[in-house]
């Protein structure tokens, strides 16, 4: 007969279930992969239970266990993560600056409009890891900046600076294939 | 509010963590200034279809592994 606190246990950590699948392909980028971590997550995170409060923060402290089964995984296979991709990003984040100076008055809505769901997850895909995985925690799976500092072991400002800075690059990104599918701006 | 601090908080802002004084200064300046306004309801659409395009549900054969995980341990 199952505990009180285990079945508590069990039910807090299954309603995380969609959101560790999402960012499991996230961070393997390959279904198969993806569903491997997340037994090997749920696995490890039964091994820590004991560490775990009932009516906590099940989402992030899963999110934790999940990187770093990920993160060991990767130790041992001879993949690297991708690095940071360098000047362009920089050149990305900069440029925001002088679109915004060239902007007309007109507060057109229609920005993405024209994109399929396919650019959106390429977009997202090409960010360099560090960005990615900060935007992807908040915009999607709607973790709080703390939640995302413990789960990726950062400081909140440097949580923030990466949120703010990734959206810039994923939309300035977006905005020059708009500009290439659509033959110009 | 400088367009450089608008910017700083409407990202907070889109992230669910503005803190409340800030909220009417932003709104405020979003109303008066056209560029900032532009560029924040882009963002927030971007962010929406960020959203729509990566949630996922796990397979189901996924969620049966889990769940026998859960039940063997
Ligand atoms: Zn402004």
């Amino acid at each position: 007969m199952k505990s009180t606190r285990r079945k508590r246990f069990e039910k807090e950590v299954l309603s995380h279930l969609d959101r560790l699948y999402g960012y499991a392909i996230h961070l393997t980028r390959n279904g198969e992969d993806a569903s491997d971590l997340v037994q090997d997550t749920y696995l490890n995170a039964l091994r820590s239970e004991k560490q775990y409060s009932l009516g906590t923060n099940a989402g992030a402290w899963l999110f934790t266990i999940m990187r770093n089964t990920f993160l060991n995984k990767l130790r041992k296979s001879s993949r690297k993560p991708v690095g940071m991709a360098g000047e362009w990003i920089e050149q990305m984040a900069r440029e925001d600056v002088a679109e915004l100076k060239k902007m007309g008055p007109d507060p057109g809505m229609k920005f993405l409009d024209d994109l399929l769901q396919e650019d959106i997850v390429n977009a997202i895909e090409s960010l360099p890891d560090e960005f990615r995985e900060a935007v992807v925690l908040c915009d999607v799976q709607g973790f709080s900046y703390a939640d995302i500092a413990e789960i990726l072991e950062i400081p909140i400002g440097t949580v923030r600076s990466r949120i703010h800075r990734g959206r810039l690059i994923l939309r300035n990104l977006l905005a020059e294939w708009k500009n290439i599918a659509m033959g110009g701006s | 509010m400088t367009c450089e601090d608008a910017h700083l908080h409407m990202h907070d802002y889109l992230s669910g963590e503005l803190g409340a004084e800030y909220r009417k200064p932003l709104m405020d300046h979003l109303d008066a200034c056209p560029n900032c306004r532009k560029f924040f309801l882009q963002t927030q659409q971007m962010q929406t279809f960020v959203r729509n395009a990566m949630s996922v549900a796990a397979p189901s054969e996924l969620q049966s592994a889990v769940q026998s995980i859960l039940a063997n341990a």
